[in-house]
């Protein structure tokens, strides 16, 4: 069930929160021996809160869509009294006295918390393959990954175990297991969801974002999570006749394997016939801004765990070579890092004088197999972390906002991701010409099984 | 070109010269990417807020 389709169901009182929140559950008890999507689910305290929201229910009062939901955390939000990991060994113990604002937001939105779920270690990759929880498996495929670093939230989405979870997204994190888990994935415009409280990796790109089933479920989550939302929920039928769809010519088609390709391409035809305007556009040199984005994301995460690096022994090796780089980052390059992406986001904020939005394949490749180093994409041999964060550590640095949701499955059977990136502050635009593709194509939705993860339904066709 | 490994060699707490063999051709790759970036600048341009 979605997030909209339970909400009426509780307000019909054809179903409790309790009863959502227990069958939640069970889905989780079932699946995450095979998922490992979650490091901490609070059973007791989540039937206890859903009973709580029913009384609500009973004495009238209605928080909003998200009232008596269940859902998840990322496990680096912090959670008064609940464990906050960050899927660390650095912070194994750290049980937070104060919730992040994001968690508070949900709360007061009526939103029933059924656990944490694991991620990259310090969210600083995008496997998933996380040396101290375990690796999480993607619903689609167990041996393979989820992508990350939110991995354990895509896969807690992609499985049906929760309706929506929370997820933070530095060069891709959010994005990167929505496209791999074959959901939808929302990074907001920098600081449009609050920080506050979110364990960071980064001190200036940092998102905070939801990923659900929907997008219409998303556009719910996305306006509990803000301060002063638009409200905006897509209607039935929504209207994209006229909007300005950028198709870039360079850059974000080069090096993509086929499939995806194809699957994209097939998305922008669609998108015309709805009676979108397609707009050939160049965009700057995105390989150069992921080139300043790394020399940045070296520097400053090696700013926040620094304190932290007399423990080696306490880091995975990935992020331990990571951290290491970022230690010998000169400050003059680092501030001309920053120097270099205002000049890239005066190019990028050019474009949108042009187009609306743009359109753009999500990951350059389907989900890679667990433990897999690098992928292949035609003759070229790449990085796995490389690769998957080609397409979007560009758009963190812009701080624009940038929606991911399924547009087609590979002849595997795996999800291809979409992603459409606006200018500052156009949530709603992404939300709309979302739904209206989600709609058209019929594709978002799906789940890998509803049986712990050991069968999958029948994909659609590539491109369909 | 920076000499990576002797600027890793002096780092506090320090970096295990098996760990310096790893990163160093990492951010030999990144200097050749980011340097010709860097004299683009014009001298004017302040740095990046949101």
């Amino acid at each position: 069930m979605t997030i909209l389709e339970a909400a009426a169901a509780l307000r019909a009182k054809k179903v409790s929160s309790a009863e959502l929140t227990d069958d939640s559950l069970k889905r989780i008890a079932r699946a995450n021996p095979e998922l490992n999507a979650f490091i901490t689910v609070i059973e007791d305290s989540a039937r206890a809160r859903a009973s709580a929201m029913d009384a609500e229910f009973s004495q009238g009062v209605d928080c909003g869509p998200l009232h008596g939901i269940p859902f998840a955390h990322k496990d680096l939000i912090q959670t008064k009294g609940v464990l906050t990991t960050a899927g660390s060994k650095i912070f194994a113990g750290f049980v937070p006295d104060q919730d992040a604002v994001v968690a508070t937001k949900l709360n007061d939105a009526g939103a029933v918390l059924v656990g944490k779920t694991g991620l990259h270690e310090l969210a600083y990759g995008i496997t998933s393959n996380n040396p101290h929880y375990g690796a999480i498996h993607n619903p689609w495929d167990l041996g393979r990954i989820p992508g990350g670093s939110s991995g354990g939230s895509a896969a807690a989405v992609a499985a049906d175990l929760v309706p929506m979870a929370t997820g933070t997204d530095t060069g891709g994190s959010i994005r990167i297991p929505a496209s791999f888990c074959g959901i939808v994935g929302l990074k907001p415009t920098y600081e449009r969801v609050s920080r506050h409280g979110v364990l960071p990796l980064s001190l200036t790109f940092d998102h905070v974002g939801p990923l659900a089933r929907t997008v219409r479920d998303a556009a719910v989550s996305f306006h509990a999570m803000v301060e002063n939302p638009s409200g905006y929920v897509p209607p039935p039928n929504v209207d994209i006749r006229g909007v300005r769809i950028g198709l870039p010519v360079n850059f974000y088609f080069d090096r993509i394997d086929i499939e995806v390709a194809g699957a994209v391409r097939t998305a922008i035809q669609t998108a015309a016939a709805l009676g979108a305007r397609i707009v050939e556009v160049r965009v700057p040199d995105m390989d150069a801004l992921n080139v300043v984005g790394r020399v940045l994301q070296l520097a400053e995460a090696v700013a926040i765990l620094r304190p932290h690096l007399d423990r080696r022994a306490d880091f995975g090796a990935d992020v331990l070579a990571l951290l290491d780089q970022g230690r010998l980052i000169a400050a003059s390059d680092y501030l001309d890092a920053q120097r270099l992406r205002r000049i890239f986001a005066g190019e990028f904020a050019r474009l949108w004088t042009e187009v609306d939005c743009l359109f753009t394949p999500a990951t350059p490749v389907h989900a890679p197999k667990i433990g897999q180093t690098t992928v292949q994409i035609g003759p070229d041999t790449e990085d796995v972390r490389l690769a998957a964060t080609r397409l979007m550590r560009g758009i963190n640095l812009l701080g624009v906002p940038a929606l991911v949701f399924p547009c087609g499955f590979t002849k595997a059977g795996l999800p291809i991701g979409l992603q459409i990136v606006a200018g500052s502050g156009q949530e709603d635009l992404l939300l709309r010409v979302g739904a209206a593709m989600e709609d058209a194509t019929g594709i978002g939705c799906k789940i890998p099984t509803k049986t712990g993860c050991t069968s999958r339904t029948a994909p659609p066709s590539p491109g369909a | 070109m920076t000499d990576w490994k002797k600027i890793a060699e002096a780092a506090d707490p320090p970096i295990p010269a098996a760990d310096i063999e790893k990163i160093a051709p990492l951010l030999e790759a990144l200097e050749a990417a980011f340097r010709p970036l860097q004299r683009s600048i014009p001298p004017e341009t302040d740095p990046w807020t949101a």
